[in-house]
């Protein structure tokens, strides 16, 4: 064999091998999943399954099915449309998969029905478990209420010029209910709405003074990072690019601090906001005295625009909460 | 302030006259432009916003500066005032391009600034858009506007960076050995977590003799993650590499292309990482049977991996809204883009190179939506050139293809698209003074795979992949008075069956398959009217009716007329 065609014979041998090369399926299967099982696990026959999560119950799930995938199992109030999802990777889920009552964002209520419904990231295919969770009580959250317009409620203020909708003007601050806007309530049965017009003042337009039950209210200053203001924050369709939150505390010299940068509002719908302590600058100071800490004696927050143009905000709110230790959703930064 | 810019462009217009009178180192051409469009939908659609009107008024002002005879300087100004901006409030000044070029040591040419650039169909290249296969004149000269109007030169991609060009001669062995070699800034750092990201790349031909070469190819789209000072950041690269070659031998020609191609991707905030190899041959000849007639043969191998990205990004982006009438029929559902708005809207362009697969419609091309380039394809591809004696042409390719692997099933789609295109040119035939011409096209585009009867858990059977598509192109240029050309033109798509979209990720990786099923039409006709003051000066009027027939539910049809109305100078 001439030499000098070995490289040209080698060549084509590996285009040749390349193309031989069997590939395997790209994707998942287009004839969807089989799920043999899917139920919560409990040993008795009844289709409703009390959880006492205040006591320490939770609920827990099983299932099988085709092949290895990624799952979700999500669990919905049929009174709150809150939600609680659970991920993972396989071709089961056995006991060790569990609800403890939290939700990813809005709460779960006491005295709900919840379903359980199994998915895959993947396929169209899904089921619903037979069996459904009563939930007799939630654990409570560790931290201190300010304001849940449910039972603690707050002062509103407001600026004189309104926002007009359908030719009425709204009030500075509301409280709403989910058979007002149609709007699911993050805890309890009421939020407030703010709202106001901004005419060039560059004011606020209006806010609540928050309600300090155990006062003062004391943080500790060994490590005031790792102590947050949590709230939940609403985005109305036409509102929120427009609308900011700031917030603020007093201390008992009349010190203030708070978030300059404000709270902004990405994208329509309800937010969780937790805002570390350290994210608060001093504000106000005819003391010359530093922010007392251990003596916080008033808490607020305000609805302003984001620039200062002329135009209308509105924003909800419900439940402000400080918590030590662990903030309540993803920290703000 | 708006007004300031404009007092500035318009003195510097009027300085460049004054320099190019005084100095012919400074010379400018440009282009001047009035365009207005009149949108209307039919009277039987009650439902939604009847009527739209556009058009603006420009003047593009190309300089072409030397300021020695190794270095030009090249920038174009934009003025721009849509109809309805009174007294210069809708007026814009803009600098559409700027490039410095020229020759170092009369050995390197270099570019800098806004460059276009090619390589290879697989490597970096810019894929023409969808059914405009030998299109009527009376499309084809809008569509043109709007390639100017987005930079899309023949398959080049228009970018920022720069480039060098340099040869080697030899005396014996070869002839020479060219370099090029590039970089050019893809997208500059995002939100503090997403770096800049580069295209940099190059290529060495070996010019053994004047029709026989063989090339090296490497191309990357890469991040530097260094410009985000955060702990978090991404970093990507999509690398490249190929080899492509010409051999002469008598009337024929042997050619091809083989390479490879890697995804690599950190992301450290939250430990995602993709590794991804891809690889891709072909094989062909060509053979000159006459001097006007060319048959070229090839077969090509593109695996289920290979990813380009400045190969296989798209002229147009699916993903974008249409300008025009976007709210139609009795569901007053938002339309997508269709025939009407590959040839009117240039707001649908894509103008930069994109790291993942971009969205197609597969009515219009679902056999190789991203060229030669698309991914998992494999079979045979036969092309004819017959180029008359200037009375006609015409050209046939068909494309015969199958999966490299079953998408979400065992079993593989087998793929066939032919295209023919032809054109008479009747004045030439019969010795007529003044221009007659016909122009024709024709696509053939069709995924099949058949499927057992299975039932899913939700209880939907699998389909079959059955969906075809044609696509019709007739159009004619009567000059019926001196410099007076009556153009009328159709367009005509027909599509039916099944098809199994693949959902991907960030990373081409298949997440899922949507099933999309079609059944309907779209027809474009146009009638008009162009008077031809010189070769460099025209006035066009145009009325183009558009209908698109949904069967499958009747509340997605619509029908938009659109009275067109555009003057055009080169000067």
């Amino acid at each position: 064999m001439n030499m000098r065609r070995l490289p040209f014979i080698g060549f084509i041998a590996s285009l040749l091998c390349m193309w031989s090369c069997s590939e395997e399926m790209v994707g998942p299967s287009i004839d969807g999943i089989t799920i043999d099982t899917f139920n919560i696990v409990n040993s008795a026959t009844a289709k409703m399954i009390d959880a006492d999560f205040a006591q320490g119950d939770s609920i827990h799930f099983i299932g099988s099915w085709e092949f290895d995938t990624k799952w979700t199992i999500t669990v919905k109030g049929q009174t709150s449309g809150a939600v609680r999802t659970l991920t993972g990777f396989g071709r089961s889920v056995d006991e060790s998969i569990a609800w403890d009552g939290s939700a990813d964002l809005i709460f779960f209520r006491e005295g709900e029905t919840c379903e359980a419904t199994l998915s895959f990231e993947s396929y169209d295919d899904y089921k619903v478990a037979d069996k459904f969770v009563h939930v007799v009580s939630l654990k409570p959250i560790d931290g201190i209420v300010l304001g849940d317009y449910d039972e603690i409620d707050a002062e509103g203020w407001g600026s004189t010029s309104r926002v007009v909708e359908d030719g009425v003007e709204l009030p500075a601050t509301q409280k709403r209910t989910f058979a007002d806007e149609g709007i699911l309530v993050p805890q309890g049965d009421n939020y407030l709405q703010i709202s106001g017009y901004e005419d060039g003042g560059k004011y606020y337009l209006s806010g609540n003074i928050l309600t300090i039950s155990e006062a003062p209210l004391k943080i500790d200053t060994k490590n005031i990072g790792s102590n947050y203001i949590n709230f939940f924050l609403y985005g109305y369709p036409n509102y929120y690019e427009n609308s900011t939150i700031y917030v603020m505390f007093s201390d008992k010299n009349g010190n203030k601090i708070g978030f300059n940068d404000r709270v902004k509002i990405t994208e329509p719908g309800w937010h969780g906001i937790s805002l570390s302590f350290s994210k608060l600058k001093e504000t106000e100071n005819e003391t010359g005295i530093p922010f007392d800490y251990s003596n916080i004696t008033e808490a607020g927050y305000s609805l302003f625009s984001v620039d200062g143009t002329e135009c209308a905000a509105k924003a909800a709110v419900d439940y402000f909460i400080v918590t030590t230790g662990k903030p309540l959703f993803n920290v703000y930064n | 302030m708006r007004k300031y810019y404009l007092f500035i462009g318009l003195v510097l217009l009027g300085l460049s006259v004054q320099a190019q009178k005084a100095n012919p180192k400074i010379q400018f051409n440009g282009v001047a432009r009035g365009d207005m469009s009149h949108n209307w939908l039919s009277s039987d659609d009650t439902v939604n916003a009847d009527q739209s009107l556009g058009g603006a008024a420009l003047v593009d002002l190309h300089l072409d500066i030397r300021p020695n005879d190794a270095v030009r300087i090249g920038t174009t100004l934009r003025v721009k005032n849509a109809i309805g901006g009174f007294w210069g409030q809708g007026a814009s000044l803009e600098l559409r391009e700027i490039s410095i070029k020229g020759v170092a040591a009369k050995r390197i040419k270099y570019r800098f600034g806004d460059i276009d650039s090619r390589m290879t169909p697989y490597t970096l290249w810019n894929n023409s858009g969808e059914c405009a296969n030998n299109e009527a004149d009376v499309f084809r000269f809008i569509r043109e506007i709007r390639h100017q109007e987005n930079f899309n030169y023949r398959n080049y991609w228009r970018n920022q960076g720069a480039d060098l060009a340099w040869r080697l001669g030899f005396d014996k062995g070869m002839e020479s050995i060219d370099f090029t070699t590039f970089a050019m800034r893809n997208r500059s750092l995002d939100d503090g977590k997403t770096p800049d990201r580069m295209q940099a790349g190059g290529n060495m031909q070996f010019n053994i003799t004047n029709h026989s070469n063989i090339g090296l190819n490497y191309i990357n789209l890469f991040d530097l993650p260094k410009t985000v000072s955060k702990t978090y950041y991404e970093k990507y690269s999509n690398g490249v590499g190929t080899s492509n070659f010409n051999f002469l031998l008598g009337h024929t020609t042997a050619f091809g292309e083989f390479g490879f191609s890697t995804i690599n991707y950190v992301d450290t905030s939250d430990t995602k990482t993709v590794n991804t190899k891809g690889n891709f041959f072909e094989l062909g000849l060509l053979h000159l049977i006459r001097q006007s007639f060319l048959v070229q043969a090839s077969f090509r191998r593109v695996n289920p991996n290979f990813f380009s990205a400045g190969a296989q990004s798209k002229r147009i982006n699916y993903t974008s809204d249409v300008n025009v009438l976007p709210v139609v029929g009795t569901n007053s559902y938002n339309r997508t883009i269709s025939l009407l708005d590959l040839i009117t809207d240039d707001a649908i362009y894509n103008q930069a190179i994109s790291y993942g697969l971009m969205d197609y419609e597969m009515i219009f091309n679902n056999v190789t939506p991203y060229g030669k380039a698309t991914p998992n394809r494999q079979g045979f591809d036969v092309h004819l050139i017959y180029v008359g004696d200037s009375t006609f042409t015409t050209e046939i390719e068909v494309q015969a293809l199958q999966d490299v692997a079953g998408q979400g099933s065992e079993k593989k789609k087998n793929y066939l698209l032919a295209q023919w295109s032809g054109d008479v040119y009747f004045d030439k035939i019969f010795g007529w003074s003044k221009s007659v011409s016909l122009t024709a096209g024709y696509q053939f585009a069709s995924a099949s795979r058949d499927e057992d009867r299975v039932y899913k858990m939700s209880k939907d059977l699998v389909k079959p992949v059955d969906l075809h598509s044609h696509t019709i192109d007739l159009g004619t240029s009567v000059e019926v008075l001196n410099r007076v050309d009556v153009l009328l033109g159709t367009k005509i798509l027909l599509y039916k069956g099944t098809d199994y979209k693949a959902i991907l990720n960030g990373f081409n990786e298949t997440v899922k398959y949507k099933c999309e099923t079609y059944d309907g039409s779209q027809m474009l006709t146009a009638a008009g009217l162009r008077y031809r003051f010189n070769d460099n000066i025209s006035l066009t009027m145009q009325y183009d009716r558009f209908t698109l027939k949904d069967k499958i539910d009747d509340g997605n049809s619509y029908k938009i007329n659109q009275a067109f109305l555009l003057f055009n100078i080169l000067f």
